[in-house]
């Protein structure tokens, strides 16, 4: 029987050894595709699934993603991580995706509408229902405030979202995000910097509902509680 | 009259537009040392700044509560149909998401 790694299967797959299998040709490579597959397809699809509303559509994009890395396998030269590269295909077909829902405005589709009123997130498409339990109030307060967050993100204009995404949601770093957006890594900082400044702004909006304005000078816990007090 | 330990703080404080400049080195664990230490004085003291900051780190730290989940498995096995269909991957004895070790 095969023996099989522990580690991390997602960076496993980033090794010259597999690269050289997956575009060898033949009977290897198909496997070796099977194997990338594996490794990668649960971490791509979180990625399309936060911007497609639809499960067939995540679908679609899924496979045209990995069409996609079949057909360029062949002419990637390394330059960024493998995972990084069908991350940056996966961006694209997204985006091309979205382009296309841009131009058909009357699309109607009922997991959008619930997006668009608030009554689920993108997460939810996949998501079990929580089940109940009995929260502390600070817990319920943290909860909210999450659920505020995964409200402001979908929120976000496009450029900033997709530095915001790449970077917090998926982890890659600063410099990966620039290789794959062919962007400066000091526009990176800027628009993870601004896509967290409009998160927390929004979210604090919603729960003070007044736009959050940084004080003119430091005020002190008693100060601010001096003001609130009738 | 001010004391001198208040006079001293007060020099020392960082005004609030500075915690918004140096927010973003603070998440990501990249502010030197001192000016860490005067960000973290400033946010003791200011219940604004606290709580932007509070609600900047949860922003940074999204992946702890937007969890990904699994796809449902008549997801994965369809676009497993779909690729062995148009002949590029091979799933027969599927080792799932683990990498066998002939890849060092």
């Amino acid at each position: 029987m095969m023996e099989t790694k522990s580690a991390n299967p997602f960076e496993e797959v980033n090794s010259k050894a597999f690269l050289e299998a997956l575009v060898g040709g033949g009977a290897k490579a198909q496997k070796a595709f099977a194997e990338l597959f594996g490794a990668t397809h649960e971490r791509i699809l979180n990625y399309v699934r936060r911007y497609l509303g639809s499960v067939d559509e995540c679908q679609e994009v899924l496979q045209e993603t990995y069409l996609a890395v079949h057909k360029g396998i062949s002419k990637f030269e390394s330059k960024s991580k493998l995972t990084t590269w069908i991350y940056s295909l996966a961006y694209h077909k997204t985006c091309d995706r979205m382009s296309e829902k841009d131009r058909n405005h009357l699309e109607f589709n009922e997991e959008r509408m619930a997006l668009a009123t608030g009554e689920s997130t993108p997460s939810a498409l996949f998501d079990d229902i929580s089940p109940w339990d009995m929260a502390s109030d600070a817990v319920a307060e943290k909860r909210r405030l999450e659920g505020l967050i995964s409200q402001a993100i979908e929120s976000l204009p496009l450029a900033l979202r997709h530095v915001y995404q790449l970077r917090d949601e998926e982890g890659l770093s600063g410099e990966e995000i620039a290789v794959m957006l062919g962007m400066p890594s000091s526009t990176v900082r800027v628009h993870l910097h601004r896509a967290r400044n409009q998160i927390v702004q929004s979210v604090q909006e919603k729960l003070t509902r007044k736009a959050f304005k940084a004080p003119e000078d430091f005020k002190t816990k008693s100060q601010s509680a001096e003001v609130v007090k009738p | 009259m001010m004391s001198h330990m208040a006079s001293l703080m007060m020099k020392i404080m960082y005004p609030c537009a500075k915690i918004r400049e140096f927010v973003y080195d603070y998440a990501e664990g990249t502010l030197d040392p001192i000016v860490a230490m005067r960000f973290k004085l400033h946010i003791s003291m200011c219940k604004d700044c606290e709580e932007y900051v509070r609600i900047y780190r949860m922003t940074a730290d999204v992946r702890s509560f937007r969890k990904r989940s699994p796809p449902p498995q008549e997801f994965v096995d369809r676009t497993k149909a779909f690729l062995e269909k148009s002949g590029i991957a091979d799933f027969s004895g599927d080792p799932g998401s683990k990498i066998p070790s002939r890849y060092p």
